[in-house]
C-alpha cells in the first residue's frame, strides 16, 4: 500500500507563451504510516506535486499511482482511490459554506455515498476529534466561529472521509503560536492513532522535524533532498542553504556551539532535548 | 480550466492607435458603430470593409487576434446568417418543406453577418489598443459632463479600477475552491442542469463570504490611505487630447459623413 | 524634546458583545513612541494588538482615555485626514490592499487622494519603488507578484504619501519566509531613514529585530522594554502563549539546572560566549 510515482512531469500552459514546468521528471513512494514533511519555496513545484497525489492535476507524462491504481483513468477504482487521499488546502476555512457545522462536516462523506447513519457518525468523530464538542458546536452556523475554529471545522470536513492519506497544506498558516500547537497535536493524534499516512507541507522547519519522520525538500521542480530530518540536517546543510531553507531554530543554535568546540549532540528535536544535550556536554568540567 | 480565459483584451503596441487618447478613441468607436448601421449598397459595405482592415492595419496586431474576438459570438453569427438566409422572402432557389433558401436571403445573409462581425472586430480593436486603466479614465472623464444630473462618474470608475484589479484574484481563488471541494468528492461537471445549479453552491458560496471580506478589507485600506471620493483628488496620468487624435476623429467623422451620403443621397 | 509620534493616555476601547456585555478589547493603556523607533508589538490572536494599532491611524478612536497623534488628537474629527498622511498602514492581506490594476498606480493611489499635483506624484512614486527596489515591477499587474513583493508595493504606497510612520498590522502573516526576509529588510531600512517603524506580529524572530518590545495580552500592556529585557521573561511569554528565541529559553533552563549562566541571554553568539569562556 503505497502512492507511487514514476518518472512525474508536470508543465503549466503547454504551448502557450507562459509555458512553465513545475515538476520535472519525479518519481517518489510515499509508504503508509510515514509522516512526511515536505518543504521548498514558492515556485519549487510543491504544491504541484500535492495536488497530483490526489488527481486535482494530471501528470503532463509518468504516471502516480494509489495502492496500485493508476488515477489518471476515468474508471470507477480510480475514482474511488483519489478518495483515500485527503487534501487540506491553505487556508481552508475559506471553503466552509453549509449553514451549520454539522452539515459542512457532512458535506464529503455524503458525496462518497455513505448513508444518513454513518454520516452523522463521521461527523460527530470528526468533531470530536479537532476538539469541537458535539452537542454545543453541530448546529451553529460556521461563519461564526473565530479563524481558528473555522479552520478546524475545515479540517474536520476532510478527517471525515476517512482518508488513507492525508495531505496538509500550511495547516497552521496565520495561526498563533497556541493555535499552532493545538492543531499541530490533533494531526499527530491522528497520525498515531488510526495510523493515516500524513504528508505535511509547511514552511515552518521547526514543525517538521519535530513530527515527520521523512523530509523532503523540493527545489526548482526536482527533489533535491530526501531523508530522515535529523540526519539531513546534521549531514546535508550546504544542499538545505543552496535550496534557501534554514535548519531549525533549536538544531541551528546546537550546530552553532558544536563549531564553538562544545560537544553537543545536535541531533535533537525539541528545547528539552537540547537543554539536556548541553547539559551532559558541560558534565565533566562543570564549568566556571 | 479558468486559467485559459484571457484577461482584459488588451494587447500592447505603439502603434498609431495605441496612442490615441482613450477618450478620442471611445467616441470614434461610437460614431463608426454608427457609421456601419448606416452601410446598405453593396458599395457601402465595400468602403467598410477596406475601413476596418485599414484600420486593423495600422493597430499592428496579430491577425489571430481578428478571429479570437470573433469566436465566442460565432453561435450568434451563424444564427444571424441562418435566420436571414432562410427567412428573406423572395424567389426561392432550393426548397425543403417550409425551409427555402433565395437569392436575397443569401444577400442579406450575408450583409448582416458582415455587419456582425466589423461590429465586433471594430469593438475589439478599441480594447486591444487600449488599456484598462486607460479605458476607465476615458470613461470617467466622458462622463464628466453627466455629473450635474447625477451620474456618479467617479465612483463608476473607481468600481471598474477595483473590479480590473479583483478578477484574477478572484479566478484563482475559484480555482482553489472548486479543487478544495473535488477533494471532498464535490462534482462540478456531470448531472442534469438543475442538480448542476444546486451544485456550484459549495463554489459560490464561499466566493460570495471572501468576495465580502476582501470588501471590507479594501474598504479600510482605501480609508487608511485617506480616500475620501472623487473630490479634491488629482491624478498621477493626466489624458492629454494631441493632434493626432483631432486627426483621428476628422477621418473617422468623414468616413461616417460618405455612408451617411450613400445611403440617404445616392 | 520633540512631540511623541504616538501617545496614549489611559485609552480603552470597549465594545458590547451579543449579550450585552461590555468586553474591552484594549484596557487602560498609556504609552508615549518617540519619531524615529522601531517598536514590535507582539500577542497571541485576539489580544488586542490589532484594535491598538488601528487606533494609531485613526480607523478606531478611544472609548475611554485619549489617543494623540504627532500631537493631534484622534478624537477631534478635522484631524483624521492629516493624521492618516502621517500615519499609513499595511495590513496583513497583501491581495486586499492593492486598489489598482497596475502597481504604480497603486502607489500613486495615496498621494493622489492628497491631491499632489500629477507632477509631483510621479516623482514620488519613482521614489518609492526605488525606496523598495520595486522599479522594475512598475507597470506590471499586482497579481503576477509574490506575497513579499505586494507587501513592499503597500508599503510604497505609503512613502508615496510621505508619512513618518508606517504601522504593520501583522504583514508577513501570509507570507514565505523569502517574503519575510524582504520585508522584514524593508522595514530595517526604513528605520535607518527615520521613519518611525511599528510591527505588529507574532513572529518572536521580527520582535527581537526591533528597538523596543511591547507585548499585548488580554488587551492590557504586559510588558514594555528592549528586546533583551522582555524576551528573557520566557515563562511569563510562554504562560501567554508565546514563543521566545531558543538561545533566551535554552539559557533559562539551564541556569534552572544550576548551570552559572549571565541573565540576559537572547541570541546563540552570547549562548556561545557564555559557555564556551
Amino acid at each position: 500500500m503505497s502512492i507511487k510515482l514514476e518518472h512525474v512531469t508536470y508543465t503549466y500552459g503547454t504551448g502557450s507563451p507562459f509555458e512553465k514546468t513545475a515538476l520535472q521528471d519525479v518519481s517518489l513512494e510515499i509508504k503508509e504510516g510515514e509522516f512526511i514533511g515536505i518543504i521548498g519555496h514558492t515556485g519549487s513545484g510543491k504544491s504541484t506535486l500535492v495536488q497530483l497525489l490526489n488527481g486535482l492535476l494530471q501528470p503532463t507524462s509518468g504516471t502516480v499511482t494509489v495502492n496500485g491504481q493508476d488515477i489518471s483513468q476515468k474508471s470507477k477504482a480510480a475514482m474511488e482511490m483519489r478518495h483515500a487521499v485527503g487534501m487540506v488546502f491553505q487556508y481552508p476555512e475559506y471553503q466552509l459554506f453549509e449553514e451549520t457545522i454539522a452539515k459542512d462536516i457532512a458535506f464529503g462523506p455524503r458525496n462518497f455515498g455513505l448513508n444518513a447513519e454513518d454520516v452523522a457518525k463521521r461527523v460527530r468523530e470528526a468533531m470530536e476529534f479537532v476538539g469541537l464538542d458535539y452537542d454545543t458546536y453541530a448546529d451553529r452556523s460556521p461563519f461564526r466561529l473565530s479563524g481558528g475554529q473555522m479552520r478546524r471545522v475545515a479540517i474536520a470536513g476532510v478527517i471525515a472521509i476517512h482518508p488513507q492519506y492525508l495531505i496538509l497544506d500550511e495547516p497552521s498558516a496565520g495561526l498563533d503560536p497556541v493555535g499552532r500547537r493545538e492543531i499541530f497535536a490533533e494531526i499527530q493524534r491522528w497520525h498515531k492513532e488510526k495510523n493515516i499516512t500524513v504528508i505535511l507541507v509547511s514552511h515552518n522547519m521547526d514543525d517538521i522535524s519535530r513530527m515527520a519522520n521523512r523530509l523532503i525538500v523540493l527545489s526548482e521542480g526536482q527533489i533535491l533532498i530526501d531523508g530522515e530530518p535529523l540526519d539531513v540536517f546534521a549531514t546535508q546543510q550546504d544542499k538545505l542553504h543552496s535550496a534557501g531553507v534554514a535548519v531549525p531554530p533549536v538544531t541551528e543554535v546546537l550546530q552553532y556551539l558544536k563549531g564553538r568546540g562544545l560537544a553537543v549532540e545536535d541531533r535533537v528535536h525539541t528545547v528539552d532535548e537540547a537543554v539536556a544535550s548541553i547539559y551532559h556536554s558541560l558534565g565533566g568540567n562543570k564549568h566556571a | 480550466m479558468l486559467k485559459d480565459i484571457t484577461l482584459g483584451q488588451y494587447f500592447p503596441g505603439e502603434s498609431f492607435l495605441h496612442r490615441l487618447d482613450p477618450r478620442c478613441k471611445i467616441i470614434a468607436t461610437l460614431i463608426v458603430i454608427v457609421a456601419i448601421f448606416l452601410a446598405e449598397s453593396l458599395t457601402a459595405y465595400g468602403l467598410l470593409t477596406v475601413f476596418v482592415a485599414f484600420c486593423f492595419g495600422i493597430s499592428h496586431l496579430p491577425m489571430k487576434l481578428v478571429l479570437k474576438s470573433i469566436k465566442p459570438l460565432w453561435v450568434i453569427i451563424v444564427l444571424t446568417m441562418g435566420i436571414h438566409i432562410f427567412t428573406t422572402p423572395g424567389e426561392a432557389i432550393w426548397q425543403w418543406g417550409f425551409l427555402h433558401i433565395t437569392w436575397e436571403g443569401l444577400r442579406q445573409g450575408a450583409l448582416m453577418t458582415a455587419r456582425l462581425v466589423y461590429l465586433i472586430v471594430f469593438s475589439s480593436l478599441l480594447t486591444y489598443t487600449t488599456s484598462p486603466i486607460l479605458l476607465t479614465d476615458g470613461i470617467e472623464h466622458l462622463l464628466n459632463p453627466f455629473r450635474r444630473i447625477g451620474v456618479p462618474a467617479h465612483e463608476l470608475a473607481m468600481m471598474m479600477t477595483i473590479a480590473l484589479r479583483f478578477i484574477p484574484t478572484l479566478l484563482e481563488e475559484t480555482d482553489r475552491i472548486m479543487k478544495a471541494q473535488t477533494a471532498r468528492g464535490a462534482n462540478f461537471t456531470s448531472g442534469s442542469l438543475i442538480q448542476r445549479g444546486k451544485n456550484m453552491i459549495p463554489l459560490l458560496v464561499p466566493l460570495f463570504v471572501s468576495a465580502f471580506r476582501r470588501a471590507d478589507d479594501l474598504a479600510v485600506a482605501m480609508e487608511s490611505r485617506c480616500y475620501r471620493g472623487g473630490m479634491g483628488r488629482t491624478r498621477m496620468h493626466e489624458l492629454a487630447y494631441t493632434f493626432r487624435d483631432s486627426i483621428a476623429m476628422t477621418v473617422v467623422i468623414l468616413f461616417t459623413v460618405i455612408l451617411g451620403v450613400m445611403r440617404w443621397l445616392v | 524634546m520633540s512631540t511623541p509620534m504616538i501617545k496614549l493616555e489611559h485609552m480603552s476601547h470597549a465594545y458590547t458583545d451579543e449579550n450585552g456585555k461590555t468586553v474591552y478589547a484594549v484596557k487602560d493603556i498609556s504609552l508615549e513612541i518617540q519619531p524615529g523607533e522601531f517598536v514590535a508589538i507582539i500577542g497571541t490572536n485576539g489580544s488586542g494588538k490589532s484594535t491598538l494599532a488601528k487606533h494609531f491611524n485613526v480607523l478606531l478612536v478611544p472609548t475611554e482615555g485619549t489617543c494623540e497623534v504627532c500631537g493631534l488628537r484622534t478624537d477631534d474629527p478635522q484631524h483624521v485626514w492629516d493624521i492618516r498622511q502621517q500615519v499609513g498602514m499595511v495590513f496583513q492581506n497583501p491581495d486586499n490592499q492593492i486598489v489598482a490594476a497596475v502597481v504604480e498606480e497603486d502607489v500613486a493611489f495615496g498621494p493622489e487622494n492628497l491631491g499632489v499635483p500629477p507632477e509631483e506624484i510621479r516623482q514620488r512614486v519613482a521614489d518609492a519603488l526605488e525606496r523598495v527596489q520595486m522599479t522594475i515591477y512598475a507597470k506590471h499587474g499586482p497579481h503576477l507578484l509574490s506575497g513579499g513583493q505586494k507587501q513592499r508595493i503597500a508599503i510604497a504606497g505609503i512613502l508615496a504619501m510621505q508619512s513618518r510612520c508606517i504601522v504593520l498590522d501583522e504583514p508577513t502573516a501570509m507570507l514565505d519566509p523569502k517574503g519575510r526576509q524582504e520585508v522584514m529588510e524593508t522595514l530595517h531600512q526604513l528605520h535607518r531613514e527615520g521613519i518611525t517603524v511599528i510591527l505588529i506580529t507574532h513572529f518572536m524572530e521580527e520582535a527581537v529585530q526591533a528597538d523596543r518590545v511591547m507585548v499585548v495580552h488580554h488587551g492590557e500592556l504586559k510588558m514594555d522594554g528592549t528586546p533583551r529585557s522582555v524576551f528573557t521573561h520566557v515563562d511569563e511569554l510562554k504562560q501567554m502563549g508565546l514563543d521566545v528565541p531558543v538561545p533566551a529559553e535554552l539559557a533559562v533552563r539551564l541556569r534552572e539546572k544550576g548551570v552559572p549562566l549571565p541573565e540576559g541571554i537572547i541570541t546563540k553568539e552570547e549562548l556561545g560566549d557564555a559557555l564556551c569562556q
